[in-house]
């Protein structure tokens, strides 16, 4: 299964309705911390999300999963990454670091990589 | 050398006579612990006593002179006393012999009552006068009694002869007179010659005893005048010295303090009006003393607070043109070394050529007018540099009413370079901080149109991915479009905020000068233009009227177009260039341009007023945008054309009449 955190509700669903396209089942969470709560990540396959949320942000649910052993692929998508975040993102183990407005043939690749893995 | 050392000692001597007549006169006497009239009574009361007990001498001599005289006078009396009593006896026995003689006896008879009567009564005249004699004189213990022996006696006798002479008997008569009555006589004859010498010698006695009173008040008169004066001359001399000394030390402490010597103090002995002088003028010398380290101090910490504040003072007596300076005035106006009495002149010397005549006008006012001055001008100094002075003054009457100006003046020019530096930082940092809220604000603009524009291309790419099926899922697809539309929708929602947040938004309208908000921007952006070597140029209408705006959003504005402008020259060969200019329109509007010599406009010129259209590689294409929202929410508009030669000109007016409509 695969995870999509963002906190802004167009992305959410424009990411559901592009996973849905290409045959990858997925589920929406508005934040970090719901995402956590839901107790979802052990079953989760790939994970895609934001760095600035409100709240945690993806770079902090990272650290929390990893201090967690909870080794799930990440692919993070943000609208002003800069190089420094997106070196600590990949330190960190995501897989990939993607800018808005994104490629939605090289996510889909990304995440499909990310599953086989 | 035997002569010499004679001297010396009479010197020695002398000296030392004078060292204890002096201690004698100071401490002994102790003469300044009484009051100067007690000294001067005792003064006078001592040569009164002196001279009272000289003249108590001399009555004493005279006193004994007299009574040398009453004592001769005595004896004289005496013996004159003694002598008639011999005279009477020798008449009576004389009568008494010749009637004897005679023999006749009824004469006889006749005659004894009163011969009896007489002789008794001149012996007691001679008693009488015997006794009355004064104390002094030392009676014979012996004669009073041989008188009365005699008084006795010649009754006696005469009785005898009486009854003799009755019977005749002349020859008893004759014998009883020779036997009985003569020596009678004899006796008192040797009587009176005892007495005699008894006065005789007291006589010389008494001559003896005056020549020796004359001889003492010969001698009691000059000394008592020489006592006297001594007594006098030494008290005279002590008491002179006892004030003369105090007086001279109090003459020289007032010289002293008259040279400013408040340190000087007189010393004091006694207790005397004097002492209590001296104890006064050393008590107003301490006074005058604290009081004038007090006045340096006082001083010391103006000319200290002066020099630090770099303000001087100043007077000026307008009627006589006396002009006074502190230290700080000289050190501010730094006057020519020559001038050592400072005058109007030497302040007008300095003053800015420039400013001369205003100067020179409120100076007058003032001095006309009597009333404050105030006035800030620059001065000109010799090697040059430029200072800026701040005079105040108030007016103020002398002591003899005329008018005079006590001020102060001070050197503002470090305060003004500080003002200016500050306006700079304060522009600068007002550039820096608009300049980050402008980009801040586009971030967050871009961050908030970004989700919904890259959703809007996910869902616009799903919705192709669905229709590109065999066969293409219709429904899917339908609601990915559906998506995407809502996408869409919420970013123009987005802008619309935005164009209305500068429509509605929080400005504050006031009158602003276009112009003054224009050199301003262009002081904020000059570091901006020379970092690309761009020159700005200005062309303002000087008659431009103010218009109600929101001064930071116009400024905004303004910057906006001068960062473009910069943008587009910034490449320009062979300079960039940009021009503002503002002129009046027409009655009711103002217009402002801005033109630079750079790539000119784009084809679709009006086009880039939309929010994203941009054609910078680093731009978001914002500015253009917010700007035209800017100034048509204050009832202008914003343009752009082409200009004839290179560049391009952004154009904007602005009402000038407040009722201009939204």
């Amino acid at each position: 299964m695969i995870a999509i955190v963002d906190d802004d509700e167009s992305v959410r669903g424009a990411l559901q309705g592009l996973m849905k396209a290409v045959g990858l089942p997925a589920r929406t969470f508005a934040s970090a911390e719901e995402f956590l709560e839901s107790g979802q990540h052990r079953e989760t396959g790939c994970l895609i999300a934001d760095i600035r949320m409100p709240g945690m942000s993806g770079l902090e649910l990272q650290a929390t999963l990893n201090a967690d052993g909870c080794r799930i692929p990440i692919i993070f998508i943000t609208a002003h990454g800069d190089e420094k975040m997106r070196m600590q993102a990949l330190r960190a183990g995501a897989v990939e670091f993607i800018a808005k407005p994104f490629d939605d043939e090289a996510l889909v690749e990304s995440v499909r990589a990310a599953l086989h893995n | 050398m035997g002569n010499s050392g004679q001297a010396v000692a009479n010197q020695d001597a002398g000296a030392k006579l004078v060292r204890w007549v002096k201690r004698v006169g100071d401490e002994a006497l102790h003469l300044h612990r009484f009051n100067i009239g007690s000294r001067l009574t005792l003064c006078c009361v001592s040569i009164i006593l002196a001279m009272l007990v000289g003249d108590g001498v001399l009555l004493w001599q005279f006193h004994l002179a007299r009574a040398q005289r009453e004592l001769l006078r005595g004896v004289d009396e005496e013996a004159i006393a003694v002598l008639q009593i011999h005279i009477n006896v020798m008449s009576f026995y004389e009568r008494l012999d010749a009637l004897a003689q005679s023999e006749d006896t009824a004469r006889l008879g006749e005659e004894v009552d009163s011969l009896r009567s007489s002789v008794l009564e001149e012996i007691r005249h001679g008693r009488d006068a015997l006794s009355r004699l004064p104390p002094e004189v030392q009676l014979d213990p012996a004669l009073l009694p041989a008188v009365e022996a005699i008084q006795e006696a010649l009754p006696e006798q005469l009785e005898a002869i009486a009854a003799l002479a009755k019977s005749r008997d002349w020859e008893a008569v004759r014998l009883r007179l020779a036997k009985e009555v003569r020596p009678l006589e004899s006796r008192t004859a040797t009587l009176v010659q005892n007495v005699d010498r008894e006065a005789s010698e007291q006589r010389s006695q008494a001559v003896a005893s005056i020549d020796r009173v004359q001889r003492r008040v010969f001698l009691i008169v000059p000394v008592t005048a020489v006592l006297t004066l001594l007594i006098a001359a030494f008290l005279g001399w002590a008491i002179r010295r006892s004030i003369t000394q105090p007086l001279g030390q109090l003459m020289e402490g007032s010289k002293a303090l008259a040279l400013g010597e408040f340190q000087h103090r007189v010393s004091i002995v006694g207790n005397d009006e004097l002492a209590h002088l001296g104890r006064a003028f050393n008590h107003t010398s301490g006074r005058l003393h604290d009081l004038y380290e007090a006045l340096q101090t006082r001083e010391a910490y103006l000319a200290e607070a002066q020099r630090l504040s770099h303000t001087g003072s100043f007077g000026w007596n307008v009627a006589t043109g006396k002009v006074s300076w502190s230290d700080e005035t000289f050190r501010i106006f730094e006057p020519d070394p020559a001038i050592l009495t400072p005058s109007v002149e030497s302040v007008l010397r300095r003053v800015h050529p420039a400013d001369v005549d205003r100067v020179r006008q409120e100076f007058g006012r003032a001095g006309r007018d009597a009333t404050g001055l105030d006035i800030e001008h620059r001065l000109l100094m010799p090697d040059g540099s430029v200072k800026h002075v701040r005079a105040v003054a108030h007016p103020v009457r002398d002591s003899m009413g005329r008018l005079e100006f006590v001020g102060a003046v001070m050197d503002v020019t470090a305060s003004k370079q500080a003002e200016e530096a500050l306006r700079q930082a304060q522009g600068a940092l007002a550039h820096v901080t608009r300049v980050t809220a402008l980009g801040e604000m586009t971030t967050t603009i871009a961050h908030e149109v970004n989700q919904p524009l890259a959703a809007a291309i996910t869902d616009s790419n799903t919705c192709l991915r669905w229709l590109a099926r065999d066969p293409p899922n219709l429904e899917e697809a339908r609601e990915a479009a559906s998506r995407t539309v809502k996408d869409a929708t919420r970013a123009a929602e987005i802008i619309r905020r935005i164009r209305f947040l500068f429509q509605k938004g929080t400005e504050q309208r006031e009158p602003v000068d276009v112009n003054e908000a224009i050199r301003e921007m262009i002081v904020l952006l000059r570091d901006e233009a020379d970092r690309y070597c761009v020159s700005i140029r200005t062309d303002l209408a000087a008659d431009l009227p103010q218009v109600m705006a929101d001064r930071v959003q116009l400024q905004q504005v303004l910057m906006n177009l001068m960062l473009n402008g910069i943008e587009a020259v910034r490449k320009a060969r062979p300079a960039g260039e940009l021009m503002v200019k503002s002129r009046c329109a027409d009655a009711t509007k103002l217009v402002v341009s801005v033109s630079d010599n750079g790539v000119g406009l784009a084809s679709q010129a009006e086009r880039m007023f939309d929010a994203f259209y941009t054609t910078k590689p680093e731009g978001i294409g914002l500015g253009l945008a917010i700007s035209r929202s800017i100034i048509e929410s204050h009832g202008g508009r914003l343009w752009a054309s082409a200009n004839s030669g290179p560049g391009a000109t952004f154009h904007f007016t602005l009402p000038t009449g407040t009722d201009h409509s939204e």
